[in-house]
């Protein structure tokens, strides 16, 4: 059953629609003792990176977050959360994968936020892309990213850089895409996280 | 001097560049024939200058370059030089096809046929960022509808039903429009909105009656991507602001309805029928500079005449700003979608009863878009 770390960034309604319409088990996690209580956990999260770490930082959790050893998914600012560091806002972050999270640069027809489906390609043999085409397209809606790394990278995008579309540390994984609005591309990656 | 198109290359390089473009090898010659004769709007240089290297065949366009490789080119020390450039070339993210001067010779149409392909492929420039095919869905009382110009409303159908239909069929993304909401204050659709995020997986829209930030809350804790601004904004710019501000900007789509007035183009309101003194060029840059996350236009003299979208002014306001441009206005068959991307570069199209008559069906459109080297998900 999954846990959905609850620490008021942004909504969970289109999240848990869609573990919903996959079946998937998930409760809420707002304090230390709720973890025992799942095997998988999800990190959601959308807005400002500074301000969401500030918000998931006043819940206690960020220790207890820290010494997960199932698996854990960060989803968009979820995601971005678990890197080192974001250029929004200049703030720390978690540090549990050491790569960094930048803006995109101005630059002629590169449009920001990235908006829209864009194409994944992840390392092969990758079991959270299992059963996905190797250039399924993804939605995207951001404004950062995270570099890309050839130690945590583990599906990149390119949008005039190439950067983490998906990352993996020990068993912390995190997408800067919308899995839960991703179509099937996003459903199996859902059911592919339940089954790691 | 553009930096970019030539990767900051010494005058130095200039020169040798200019100096190989008078001595083509047989094998240049021959491809650079091809590759001129070409017909699918792919312009390559040739002998061009990139950094510290020249690139024999080069597309800035889609960041391709292209590398022949006579007999030299199997020496150690020379196949150690081309791995440097290589190197040097993709970390700049230009993807580099290499052939042989035999190849090209004796089977250029396999050769050709490669090097098109590539330049569809996804690790250069925008990526495989897909553009985007938008049904909007007008509502009122709950029920679907759409009419030519806003006038003579036709019931269409179940909302979320047709949603789930078209998230089905390939569509990118749903919007979703209280018609009705503007002139009588009717307040959002919470109910249906979260139908709609239990039933389809793909992203949405909504507007429609959202003038505070208490709205765009519920709205946003319903399950909807993003919300779509209208009057609100015109009547309030401030609104723009603390909606980014509150839930970033890719939750704030502005969406800008505009008619032609003598020789000006200006927003109007209320669906096109009662006139602002903005400059839709000057409301659109400055819903841009206070947080708008994408801009939604409409031309309402195309609105409803099926006979194309406003491709000229589209491209205008296209080239002038820098968050994502969705299209709408006009669409009445596939090549009109086809004439949006090519012409004017927008991000998304938007329609509405064209799909919902089943006039144009999202997979045949896909199709045609693909078949014209438009970018989308299929």
């Amino acid at each position: 059953m999954i846990g959905i770390i609850q620490y008021g960034a942004g909504n969970i309604f289109s999240l848990t629609a869609a573990l919903d319409r996959l079946g998937i088990e998930y409760g809420m996690i707002a304090q230390e003792s709720d973890f025992e209580q799942y095997d998988r956990y999800i990190i959601p999260g959308v807005g400002h990176a500074g301000a969401a770490m500030l918000k998931l930082a006043s819940t206690g959790l960020v220790p207890a977050i820290r010494q997960l050893t199932k698996p854990v998914l960060g989803i968009c600012v979820g995601m971005q959360l678990i890197t080192a560091f974001s250029e929004e806002g200049n703030a720390d972050l978690l540090n549990i994968v050491p790569v960094k999270t930048l803006r995109f640069k101005e630059a002629e027809s590169l449009k920001v936020p990235h908006t829209g489906w864009n194409q994944v390609h992840p390392k092969e043999t990758e079991d959270l892309f299992k059963n996905i085409a190797a250039d399924a397209y993804f939605y995207f809606v951001h404004s950062y990213f995270i570099e890309h790394n050839n130690l945590y990278t583990l599906a990149s995008t390119q949008y005039g850089v190439q950067f983490s579309a998906a990352i993996r540390k020990d068993n912390f994984f995190g997408v800067q895409f919308h899995p839960e609005k991703s179509g099937t591309a996003g459903e199996t990656l859902l059911k592919n996280f339940v089954n790691l | 001097m553009k930096k970019k198109l030539f990767l900051s290359a010494h005058a130095k390089i200039f020169e040798n560049a200019k100096a190989l473009r008078h001595n083509m090898t047989p094998a240049e010659e021959f491809l650079w024939e091809k590759l001129r004769a070409n017909n699918r709007n792919i312009k390559f240089r040739r002998q061009h200058a990139l950094g510290n290297y020249i690139a024999d065949f080069y597309c800035h366009k889609h960041k391709l370059v292209i590398e022949l490789d006579g007999s030299i080119h199997q020496l150690p020390e020379v196949q150690i030089k081309d791995h440097e450039k290589q190197t040097f070339l993709e970390s700049e993210g230009l993807k580099v096809l290499r052939f042989t001067n035999q190849q090209v010779f004796s089977n250029a149409e396999k050769v050709l046929e490669e090097i098109y392909r590539h330049a569809d492929s996804p690790f250069r420039g925008l990526g495989g960022l897909a553009k985007r095919i938008i049904p909007c869905l007008d509502v009122k009382d709950g029920r679907t509808v759409k009419g030519v110009n806003f006038v003579d409303l036709r019931d269409a159908g179940d909302p979320v039903e047709l949603a789930w239909q078209y998230s089905q069929q390939g569509a990118d993304e749903l919007v979703f429009l209280d018609i009705t909401a503007t002139h009588e204050r009717r307040k959002t659709m919470v109910e249906l909105v979260k139908a709609v995020a239990r039933n389809v997986n793909i992203p949405f829209t909504i507007g429609g009656g959202i003038n505070e930030i208490l709205d765009a809350d519920v709205l946003l804790n319903s399950g909807a991507d993003k919300i779509s601004i209208n009057s609100a904004a015109v009547r309030n710019p401030d609104l723009i602001d603390q909606l980014a501000k509150t839930f970033g900007v890719q939750f704030v789509v502005i969406a800008v309805d505009t008619r032609r007035v003598g020789n000006q183009n200006l927003v109007h309101l209320n669906g096109g029928r009662i006139a602002t003194e903005h400059e839709t060029f000057a409301w659109i840059k400055e819903a841009e500079s206070r947080g708008a996350g994408e801009i939604l236009l409409t031309s309402m003299d195309h609105d409803g005449t099926k006979a194309g979208f406003d491709c000229e002014f589209l491209k205008q306001i296209n080239e002038q700003i820098s968050i994502p441009l969705i299209a709408s206005g006009g669409a009445g068959n596939q090549q009109h979608f086809v004439d949006v991307f090519q012409k004017a570069g927008v991000d998304a199209a938007l329609a509405a009863s064209v799909f919902h008559y089943g006039e144009i069906l999202i997979p045949d459109l896909k199709q045609t878009l693909k078949n014209n080297q438009v970018q989308v998900r299929y």
